[in-house]
């Protein structure tokens, strides 16, 4: 027997597709046991067994390839009863893994970070590879199997076109599914998540009076959200907002007396600094280039370490 | 036909009082000749759309039953009760958001804020004075927002964002009620469950962003244009009209107006003779350049913001010159990235409609909404190429293009449903035959 008709026997053998896709679905059992260590199993797949973790992205591509070939090579004429049977243990296990799937991915992202990792040895990214998967196959590739072999040369390329775009249709439509931890994720954000960590000193300018003036950093990647007027005015309406990029020159900073601004990463810790002040000099920058000198700086509160200042120009 | 009559009255009649606020919240707008002939051209097709129905259905008053009763379908009871759960997800969502997204928050309900202290549009260009960035505030059209305010006014105690949940909802409906004047009850519900369910779509109803409206007054229009092509009735092209032209006051930035406009007027003549074709165009054209030069003119003129796009010689020959740089290449690998999936099903659909392009030509119904189609990708990749040259930040750009052209998935969803409709009336059709023999 030539080593071509070898392999095609293998692969028109129902088993390749139990092995390849058992051994797809397995991955979380060879994660949960490799984070919960037996004295029946191997050193916790230390390497070489560590290589069982990253099966599922071998075997999932020889899956598709040997079904392709059973329903795209003239190798297999006629599905065989035994095969549409593995086929149906393919639906059927690719449902269970969506909604096990689903589920175990809301926990992850309804805990903390890393959640599902420390609790059962599972990574987010390969379980959500897994699942997306899994709709595929159930949504896109097991009716286009059956279309295939059912209609093969009864229907034309364009009404198969046409189903295979109603497939794409519905298989993002079940993949809708697999988002709704990520709607769920965004409606429920806090302000800290939407806009930083910074957000904390737009939350002190909201104690400052309603009719102050207050000077804020340019708009620039270091200051997302405090450099942002709109977004500032949104939370410190109706007070006047000035943006430190204009304040480069003492005439123009004059008309502002009194003005208020809050002090950002004082001591540059995270490297965003705002605004740079030199009571030596008696200047401030608030442009990140030109130094305006002032006559008075008075510091107007301090809550929990983050301090407003109140700046007269001279 | 009463229903979906009774229905876009309604969503036109909330959109006009919008358009009657701002009107007469704005002094100086109501004064001016562009302010007035805008207000006076939708309230002129609303009124004529509403005599043109009664016109209509005088002659066949009585005539037709509206819902034939049945019996109650499993499968459709099962799709009803799918769609409501992805509605109520919409409610669950919004009902326990605080709005945060940066748009959402910075322009559309900070101008609905402004409104509620007493600062008119025209005064919010003031704000900006110290601050780099000075057209924001006048960047969108005022729609939103005033939506934003009287959600306000009404003091439910509920988060602002189930507006969107409110519009999802009526999005479903009117989905459903023009849908199945082509496909039939069953297939509408289908149609509206692949479109809600469909997660470009689902996001905008969570979103406080100007898409989901956006993407309801093109869809509904498309439908109607489409339905008309099939049954002409005025009433239709009269609120397609207005619904095309108001869309302009919900979002400015890109001539989808231009678009649909074209598509239809290019099927309508093909068939029909110019003059007939010349006048719809004009009946419709007009309005919709009304509509953009008036809120043009209300932020130049009245308001004194800044424009968010200059055009000059520069920003018209260098696309040009960069057909032969290669640029172009570049600009379709982030396009066909950003529309990811939603491309993989656009394109079989094109191709089929090239397949069978001599049986689309017959029915120009199917006609306008495949044209629709690859027109509108072709647009919206137009658009990112000429973005391309303005800045760097072109390629961000990506996720804002899917939001806004999302009205192409539910036009897709009616041409691919008709045609599967078609499939399966042949395929019964020859079964039944082969059964007789």
């Amino acid at each position: 027997m030539t080593i071509k008709k070898r392999l095609g026997e293998i692969i028109r053998n129902p088993l390749s597709v139990y092995l390849t896709w058992s051994v797809f679905l397995s991955y979380p059992l060879f994660s949960f046991i490799r984070h919960h260590p037996s004295p029946l199993l191997p050193d916790r797949f230390q390497h070489p067994w560590s290589i069982f973790l990253h099966l599922p992205y071998i075997s999932a591509p020889l899956f598709i390839v040997i079904v392709l070939f059973w329903t795209l090579t003239k190798i297999n004429r006629e599905l065989t009863r035994s095969q549409i049977i593995s086929l149906y243990f393919v639906g059927i296990s690719s449902v269970v893994t969506i909604v096990i799937g689903e589920y175990l991915l809301f926990l992850g992202s309804a805990n903390y970070a890393n959640y599902l990792y420390s609790r059962l040895g599972i990574e987010t990214e390969k379980l959500s590879f897994m699942v997306s998967v899994s709709q595929l196959v159930f949504t896109f590739f097991l009716p286009f199997i059956y279309i295939e072999k059912k209609f093969r040369k009864r229907l034309p390329l364009k009404v198969k076109l046409v189903l295979f775009t109603l497939f794409l249709f519905i298989f993002s439509s079940l993949n809708f599914l697999t988002r709704v931890n990520y709607f769920w994720k965004t409606a429920t954000a806090g302000p800290t998540m939407k806009y930083g960590w910074q957000f904390k000193y737009i939350t002190a300018l909201q104690e400052t009076p309603i009719d102050a003036v207050i000077i804020h950093p340019p708009r620039d990647a270091k200051w997302p959200a405090t450099g942002n007027q709109p977004v500032l005015r949104y939370f410190l309406f109706p007070r006047n907002l000035v943006d430190g990029k204009l304040i480069s020159n003492e005439s123009y900073a004059g008309q502002f007396n009194g003005a208020l601004f809050v002090d950002i990463d004082p001591h540059d810790t995270e490297g965003v600094r705002w605004p740079i002040i030199s009571t030596t000099l008696k200047e401030i920058t608030f442009d990140d280039e030109n130094p305006i000198a002032y006559s008075s700086l008075e510091r107007i509160s301090e809550i929990a370490g983050i301090a407003i200042y109140k700046v007269y120009f001279k | 036909m009463m229903f979906e009559f009774i229905f876009l009255t309604l969503y036109l009649g909330i959109i006009l009082y919008g358009k009657i606020f701002f009107f007469f919240s704005e002094s100086a707008y109501a004064a001016s000749l562009i302010g007035k002939l805008d207000l006076f051209t939708s309230i002129v097709l609303f009124l004529l759309a509403i005599v043109f129905f009664f016109k209509t259905r005088a002659k066949t008053w009585g005539n037709n039953v509206v819902f034939k009763k049945g019996k109650l379908d499993l499968k459709s009871v099962a799709t009803f009760l799918v769609i409501a759960s992805v509605i109520g997800l919409s409610f669950y969502l919004n009902f326990h958001k605080v709005i945060q997204e940066w748009d959402s928050v910075a322009l559309y309900d900070a101008r609905a804020k402004f409104l509620e202290s007493g600062v008119k549009f025209s005064d919010m260009t003031e704000f900006s004075k110290n601050d780099e960035i000075s057209y924001y505030y006048l960047m969108y059209p005022p729609l939103t927002s005033i939506a934003h305010y009287f959600w306000y006014q009404l003091d439910t105690g509920l988060p602002v964002s189930i507006i969107y949940s409110i519009s999802f909802l009526f999005f479903a409906l009117g989905l459903f009620l023009l849908g199945r004047k082509f496909l039939g009850n069953k297939l509408g519900l289908v149609l509206v469950l692949l479109t809600l369910t469909n997660k470009d779509i689902f996001t905008l109803s969570i979103l406080e962003y100007t898409n989901l409206p956006f993407t309801t007054n093109i869809v509904f229009a498309a439908f109607l244009l489409a339905e008309y092509l099939k049954t002409p009735r005025w009433w239709k092209y009269l609120y397609a009209t207005l619904l095309i032209s108001t869309s302009q006051w919900i979002r400015y930035l890109e001539p989808v107006w231009l678009l649909i406009a074209f598509v239809f007027l290019l099927v309508y003549i093909r068939r029909n003779n110019w003059l007939g074709g010349f006048l719809r165009g004009l009946l419709m054209v007009v309005p919709c350049i009304i509509g953009y030069l008036s809120w043009g003119y209300f932020t130049k003129y009245i308001a004194g913001s800044p424009s968010a796009v200059s055009i000059s010689l520069k920003t018209i020959s260098d696309p040009i010159i960069g057909l032969f740089t290669g640029k172009v290449v570049g600009v379709a690998f982030v396009f066909v990235k950003s529309q990811g999936f939603s491309l993989f099903i656009y394109l079989p659909l094109i191709i089929v409609g090239i397949m069978s392009l001599k049986q689309i030509l017959i029915v120009r119904q199917r006609l306008f909404l495949w044209l629709f189609i690859v027109f509108s990708i072709v647009f919206y990749f137009v658009a990112m190429y000429f973005s391309s040259f303005q800045g760097d930040w072109w390629e961000s750009l990506g996720g804002s293009i899917v939001r806004s052209s999302s009205f192409i998935i539910p036009v897709s969803l009616l041409f691919l449903l008709i045609l599967i409709k078609d499939i399966t009336g042949n395929y019964l059709r020859k079964n039944r035959k082969t059964i007789k023999k």
